[in-house]
């Protein structure tokens, strides 16, 4: 078997061809000096392949794991047919047609020239952030992108295409979410995920009608004829400012202070007295004083006008007699008597009921007028009715006989049940009248009545007795809010001084000293911080609404109030 | 150069950021608004003003670091003015914002606005600590002539791996065509050795003595070869390190600072647009 193997050389002037004729049937292909085909390139292996004649044909096979391709598939042995290309390394063995007398015949080149070290090197290296691709320019756009759409193009996109938001509102992220500076108060959270309830305008401040609109029925800080700016042209979010949670209700003194520490520049017919801070400077407190409890006149007295200081209420009433320690004589002997007795407070724990005297009196002070009908009682309240159950009650005695009182003639001392005479009726009759007269004058004018009320006698401009309508303060500070239940674990006693009052006119309001005592300043550190708030509210309930014109859109109309 | 930065005229910038600061403070601690502090009471909209201020400001730096003609000021003027008076605005936003934080763009503002700072500090270690770092990893040694030296190492490596056995010439190979220095930007950011180098050098030492004397002979300079080719790698390796530091903080920076001045203008219009 004759084989050839054609070692090839490429040059610039041309190819050159180096022929070596074999006669082995096994030609070993390596590195090695002593391989049959000697392939002197690092990349070959010392002993790399074999070409093998096994009788029908040819073939390649690689010795152990060496790396041999035969027409670009990774094959371990192959037969071998004209035009088969096999890569051993850097080297191509191509086989072609054996020229006459020789039965294989193969070309080698080395088609794979070794690499240049440092070139090689320096395409792997890459030793700058900026060869990685990595762009600072990109990046910065990229993401100054993506935060426009997010969070400007998309919020604008939603407001301004009618429908958008809304339609936007069940999703769980809303297109101005986005926007949402700080939680809402509790309040206004269920309709805070809807931005455009109050930020209806682009660029303009919330106005008052979408507070409004639930808020219609909120009362101003001062009467209409008080012509404030201040109270008048401010928006409600001028004061009332939303996402910051719960301070939408503005507690700080300044905010009150800045008019009322010289309310005179801004009202200059105002009565109100200037205040700053409880602790500093505050007025002596003017409780509501009953002037004319007829007339229902009323006066606000400052404690410090003793001379003023007198409630006018018609009525007498001694609270020392009453809260004397041993107690007071009552139907079931000695009672002793606290506040708590006859004061109770009302439901919501600010003020106290009214008094009644049925219920806090009449136990003690029955209104019986005769010693001989204990039974009988003069009704409460309405004198014309007591005066005639008095008249009625001695001309029924008077007719009835058997009235045994001295005064009494005969007719009326007479057996009950004995029949009168026309004259004897006269007289009885004339009897029970003086005597009538009489015992009003006891009842009314002396005792029972007078014990407590004011009584005016007959006289030429009114010839029937009056008691005078009694009225006392119910409110001593109308415009101040103390709660009684916010309090009660101090002893009435503590504030009020009512064992050392013997006078109705006495006002028993505690001083603003009292207060002081445990009430300091909004930023006292060692009392109870007491900001304005505390006790006066901005929006007054005695007075009418602070926008009086606006009216609610029909879509509102039935919506807060 | 990079203290003389921070020393510039005698820390000039460091007091006006002192000042600005000190006077943020306390006017933060002394006002009292009717409503909890935060970016829309009259000393939030100023603190807000002075910082958006600020952030421009020290934005244009890096358009003008870019004008080598202006003679009117000195680089390191501006770049001292632009260390100290953006430290400063750590405080003036965060009393700005009243500590108030959310989910929302006000704070995304914020936080890039954090982010470009704490970056910002970090380009100013990375100039302070890696050029002299640099340095002293070069020995003179240029990053190009420890690779042209690397080559000539690969190159004599090669031949006398292929004059030992197969499988020593295919660890050498492998560890030559795989040695990279630099590469993905993080692996820039590492440094160290080849490590097929090593298990090359490990592999040789564990097969000598080799049969013949001249093959014991090849495989000894073949290991000190490979360990001075090491040597290189990781030289050249952390010099790219030490620049991908003084590189990447920049790739933060400079984006970020787009997306801080996009957010700005977001949170702008929106605090205005819904007013």
């Amino acid at each position: 078997m004759r084989v050839r193997v054609s070692y090839i050389t490429r040059r610039a002037k041309g190819v050159a061809s180096k022929d070596d004729d074999r006669g082995e049937d096994v030609l070993r292909i390596g590195r090695a000096t002593d391989s049959e085909i000697y392939l002197a390139d690092s990349r070959v292996n010392l002993e790399h392949a074999s070409l093998t004649n096994r009788g029908g044909g040819f073939f390649i096979e690689a010795v152990g794991a060496a790396n041999i391709r035969h027409n670009g598939t990774p094959r371990s042995s192959a037969s071998l047919a004209v035009g088969d290309t096999v890569a051993i390394g850097p080297f191509d063995l191509v086989v072609v047609a054996p020229p006459a007398g020789i039965d294989f015949a193969v070309t080698i080149e080395l088609v794979r020239a070794q690499v240049d070290e440092l070139e090689a090197l320096r395409s792997r290296a890459t030793t700058t952030i900026a060869e990685t691709g990595l762009s600072k320019r990109r990046l910065a756009w990229g993401l100054s992108f993506v935060v426009l759409v997010l969070f400007l193009i998309l919020p604008v996109l939603g407001f301004v295409v009618p429908g958008l938001n809304e339609a936007t509102r069940t999703w769980p992220v809303g297109f101005d979410t986005s926007w949402d500076s700080g939680t809402v108060s509790d309040s206004h959270r269920f309709f805070a995920r809807d931005c455009n309830a109050c930020h209806q305008k682009a660029f303009v401040q919330v106005r008052d009608g979408a507070c409004l609109e639930c808020h219609a029925a909120i009362t101003g800080h001062a009467p209409y004829d008080v012509k404030v700016s201040e109270l008048s042209e401010e928006r409600c979010a001028h004061c009332h400012k939303e996402h910051n949670r719960e301070a939408i209700i503005i507690t700080a003194q300044t905010f009150c202070a800045d008019c009322h520490v010289d309310l005179k520049k801004f009202n200059s017919k105002t009565t109100i007295a200037n205040v700053a801070d409880f602790a500093r400077d505050h007025p002596e407190f003017r409780p509501t004083v009953v002037k004319d409890a007829q007339a229902k006149k009323f006066e606000r007295v400052a404690l410090t006008d003793k001379t003023n200081l007198v409630e006018q209420s018609n009525l007498k009433f001694p609270h020392d007699k009453h809260l004397v320690e041993r107690g007071v004589r009552g139907p079931d002997g000695l009672q002793k008597l606290d506040c708590g007795n006859c004061h109770e407070p009302d439901r919501g724990g600010i003020g106290m009921l009214p008094i009644q005297m049925t219920k806090h009196c009449a136990d003690c002070h029955q209104l019986t007028f005769d010693p001989k009908a204990p039974e009988r009682k003069l009704p409460h309240g309405d004198t014309a009715a007591a005066v005639s159950t008095i008249q009625d009650f001695y001309a029924s005695q008077a007719l009835r006989g058997g009235y045994l009182d001295d005064s009494a003639p005969a007719s009326v001392r007479r057996r009950v049940g004995q029949p009168l005479r026309e004259e004897e009726k006269k007289e009885a009759l004339a009897w029970a009248e003086a005597k009538a007269k009489q015992q009003m004058e006891v009842i009314l004018g002396t005792t029972l009545c007078k014990t407590c009320h004011v009584v005016d006698p007959p006289s030429a401009q009114n010839p029937s007795w009056q008691v005078k309508t009694p009225h006392v303060a119910t409110v001593w500070m109308p415009k101040g809010i103390f709660v009684h239940a916010k309090h009660q674990t101090i002893d009435c006693a503590g504030c009020h001084d009512a064992r050392k009052s013997s006078q109705a006119t006495d006002v028993l309001m505690p001083s603003i000293a009292t207060c002081r005592d445990c009430h300091g300043g909004e930023d006292d550190a060692r009392l109870v911080p007491s900001p304005c708030v505390m006790c006066h509210v901005f929006h007054r309930p005695d007075l009418g609404p602070m926008r009086p014109d606006f009216k609610k859109t029909p879509k509102m109309a039935g919506v807060g109030n | 150069m990079h203290e003389s930065v921070l020393v510039y005229r005698r820390f000039r910038y460091l007091k006006w950021a002192v000042t600005l600061t000190v006077v943020a403070l306390l006017a933060y601690i002394f006002h009292s608004p009717s409503e909890p502090a935060n970016g829309g009471t009259w000393l939030g909209y100023t603190l807000g003003t002075i910082g958006v201020g600020l952030i421009v400001w020290l934005a244009w730096f890096g358009i003008r670091k870019r004008s080598y003609a202006n003679p009117e000021s000195k680089l390191e003027d501006w770049l001292s003015a632009h260390i100290y008076l953006g430290l400063s605005l750590i405080f003036v936003a965060t009393l700005h914002s009243g500590f108030q934080f959310g989910w929302n763009v006000h704070t995304l503002a914020y936080v890039l606005m954090m982010l470009v700072i704490v970056s910002g500090a970090f380009g100013l270690y990375a100039y302070v600590r890696y050029p002299k770092l640099m340095t002293e990893n070069r020995r003179g040694v240029s990053l190009d002539a420890m690779i042209v030296e690397m080559a000539e190492i690969d190159r004599e490596t090669r031949e006398l791996a292929a004059k030992l056995t197969d499988e020593i010439r295919d660890l050498v190979f492998d560890a030559i065509e795989n040695t990279r220095i630099g590469g993905s930007v993080r692996r820039q950011l590492e440094s160290g050795r080849s490590g097929r180098t090593v298990a090359a050098i490990a592999r040789i030492r564990e097969i000598i003595p080799l049969p013949s004397r001249e093959q014991t002979e090849d495989g000894r300079r073949l290991i000190s070869l490979l360990t001075r080719k090491n040597e290189l790698v990781l030289r050249a390796r952390n010099d790219v390190m030490y620049k991908a530091m003084m590189d990447i903080w920049l790739y933060v920076h400079v984006p970020l600072t787009f997306a801080l001045l996009a957010s700005l203008i977001a949170h702008i219009i929106a605090v205005f647009f819904y007013w």
